[in-house]
């Protein structure tokens, strides 16, 4: 049986003053936490860059971490780029109107 | 916590104990052999001595010719083959202090024992016993004085003490092996009552700390595990009821949550009997509570309000934040004939409460005169719209969510209902309703439910909810599933 994904790797690159973080699986209640404390540990960057070229599926708890990061970006003057979404995600993020918000490339 | 094991802890003290044990052992059986030899040696010397007194002719020879060429093979011709030991030792024969006759080294002839290192004092006595080394051999001496002559019989340790060193080395091995043999009895008892009863034990333990108290500790190999095993589930039983109890108590508050929110939806008696339209709303929460909402109200006699609305989570914290929510909403669109301005108000003020929830929303305005639609999407999914021939989905550009970000700006879309025609707004909880496979309800599988079914907004929801039970074949809900569908009638085309 399919699990109802509780399965998310993140794997944080530092590319110069880049945060580069990859996602990989599904961007949910489970997994959104993780993305949240991973960003949370990190310093010492002046831009993040959030790559979902693995990133199968976001719910709205992934939504949410996103705008937190998202707010806590537009305090402290960091870009925030999001990379490579699938059409899945392109969907959630045109329907809740994030990709006027978020910088999705 | 030590990461030392039982077995190394134990087994090593053990190991000192045998080893203590063994030395001690040893040494008592060394010090009791050497006394024995001691006593052998001595007993063996005064028979040689007995024996050279006895040979009369010997000492009266001595006597004569004060002197002797004693050697091994004329003191075995007088001692014959009965004391073989006596090859290996000797004697020496001393008068006032001199050396008379010597089976040692015969080189000290009539001179002084001194050269022996012998002194007077050794043999001061009639008879006695003394230890001597000479050339790097040490000797078991004993000697007698008879009539101004002295016969001093020594023996060298290796020969004297031949028998101990033997025996107590067999000694010595045979210990090595019963305290091996020991060692490993204990190893092997430890580990049949103890190791084996802890790591099955533990095994237990394991499980249990994962979540799994069902599991029963089975370790009932003697009294003290019986014991612990009974503790152990004991433990486990109490900590089952304990969170039985607490379970219910919870049960009991989310069932009384789940009246108060189905009771703060509002019912279909609210709404005026109005020919011109007909409505329908259902709410499943995935959990007792969710955070999935509808509202419908009138606006004034000829206009009415639905909407549907999610809030981000499930559970408690989604139900305690959709209540606000829904009468934040209605109370801004009552007091706002302008929907961007009501919601732009709404958005800052849930902004500003400073929730880390946000809120899709889809709210439809009817006009009872026109059929007209005015339509503001708050980040949510799309409607369908049916216009007498097939139900569609509607284009209506997304705003952001709500409770997202402060400041923004919700642009409405219109659109206009034909006579019978019908709106069908739902949640993502319908669309994302899943199977046992994973796999989505998705928009397509909605669209085709809608077209097919009756055309009347309790059919619609009655048939989507068939479909989804139907699609999800018993799998837990994922999500709050909530629609909500009205039907317009213009006055002219009921008339007719």
């Amino acid at each position: 049986m399919w699990a109802k994904g509780n399965v998310m790797d993140i794997q944080i690159q530092h590319q110069g003053s880049d945060l580069l973080i990859s996602l990989t699986g599904r961007l949910d209640a489970n997994t959104s936490g993780d993305l949240q404390n991973a960003v949370d540990n990190e310093s010492e960057y002046e831009s993040i860059t959030i790559d979902f070229c693995s990133l199968e599926y976001i719910s709205s708890a992934g939504l949410r971490v996103l705008l937190s990061i998202h707010k806590n970006c537009l305090a402290n003057n960091t870009p925030l780029t999001i990379l490579n979404c699938n059409d899945i995600v392109k969907d959630v993020f045109n329907m809740t109107g994030f990709s006027d918000v978020l910088n999705v490339e | 916590m030590s990461s030392k094991k039982l077995t190394q802890l134990f087994l090593k003290r053990l190991i000192i104990i045998v080893l203590i044990t063994l030395t001690v052992m040893t040494a008592l059986a060394w010090t009791a052999q050497t006394h024995q030899s001691e006593e052998n040696t001595d007993i063996l010397l005064n028979n040689v001595i007995a024996h050279v007194f006895s040979s009369i002719d010997l000492i009266e020879k001595f006597n004569n010719q004060y002197e002797l060429n004693i050697s091994h093979e004329n003191i075995s011709e007088y001692y014959g083959e009965s004391l073989p030991i006596v090859k290996k030792g000797g004697l020496i024969i001393v008068e006032n202090g001199t050396i008379i006759g010597d089976t040692v080294i015969s080189d000290h002839l009539n001179e002084p024992i001194s050269v022996l290192n012998i002194t007077e004092k050794d043999i001061s006595g009639d008879s006695g016993h003394f230890h001597l080394r000479l050339n790097g051999t040490t000797y078991q001496c004993y000697y007698e004085t008879r009539g101004g002559i002295t016969v001093i019989s020594l023996l060298p340790n290796s020969v004297a003490f031949a028998l101990r060193n033997t025996s107590v080395a067999y000694l010595f091995i045979g210990y090595l092996l019963l305290f091996a043999a020991v060692y490993t009895g204990i190893y092997l008892l430890l580990r049949r009552f103890v190791l084996t009863g802890i790591q099955n034990l533990n095994a237990s333990m394991d499980k249990i700390t994962n979540g799994d108290l069902n599991e029963k500790a089975a370790v009932y190999d003697n009294y003290e595990f019986s014991q612990l095993t009974d503790g152990i589930n004991r433990m486990v039983n109490a900590l089952k009821d304990a969170i039985a109890r607490e379970a219910a108590r919870l049960d009991s508050e989310l069932k009384y949550a789940r009246e108060i929110q189905k009771a703060s939806l509002p019912k279909l008696s609210a709404l005026p009997e109005d020919s011109r339209f007909q409505l329908s709303a259902s709410m499943v929460p995935a959990r007792e509570v969710g955070g999935d909402f509808y509202d419908f109200f009138m606006i004034d006699d000829n206009t009415l309000c639905a909407e549907v609305a999610d809030v981000s989570g499930k559970g408690i914290p989604a139900a305690l934040y959709m209540m606000s929510v829904k009468d934040k909403i209605r109370s801004a669109i009552l007091g706002n004939k302008d929907h961007e301005r009501a919601f732009f108000t709404v958005n800052n003020d849930l902004c500003a409460s400073g929730s880390n929830m946000f809120v899709t929303a889809f709210v439809s305005v009817l006009d009872l005169n026109s059929g007209k639609v005015t339509a503001v999407n708050a980040g949510h999914n799309p409607p369908l719209i049916y216009d007498g021939v097939s139900f569609e989905y509607i284009s209506c550009k997304p705003n952001f969510v709500l409770a997202g970000m402060e400041q923004c700006t919700y642009q409405p879309c219109d659109y206009s209902l034909k006579d019978g025609g019908l709106f069908f707004m739902y949640t993502d909880g319908v669309t994302e309703c899943m199977n046992k496979d994973g796999g989505f309800f998705g928009e397509t599988r909605l669209k085709e439910c809608l077209n097919n079914a009756e055309k009347e907004p309790e059919k619609i929801i009655e048939a989507v909810q068939n479909a989804l039970n139907e699609f999800s074949d018993g799998a837990d809900l994922s999500d709050d599933v909530t629609m909500i569908c009205f039907r317009y009638f213009s006055k002219n085309g009921r008339l007719e």
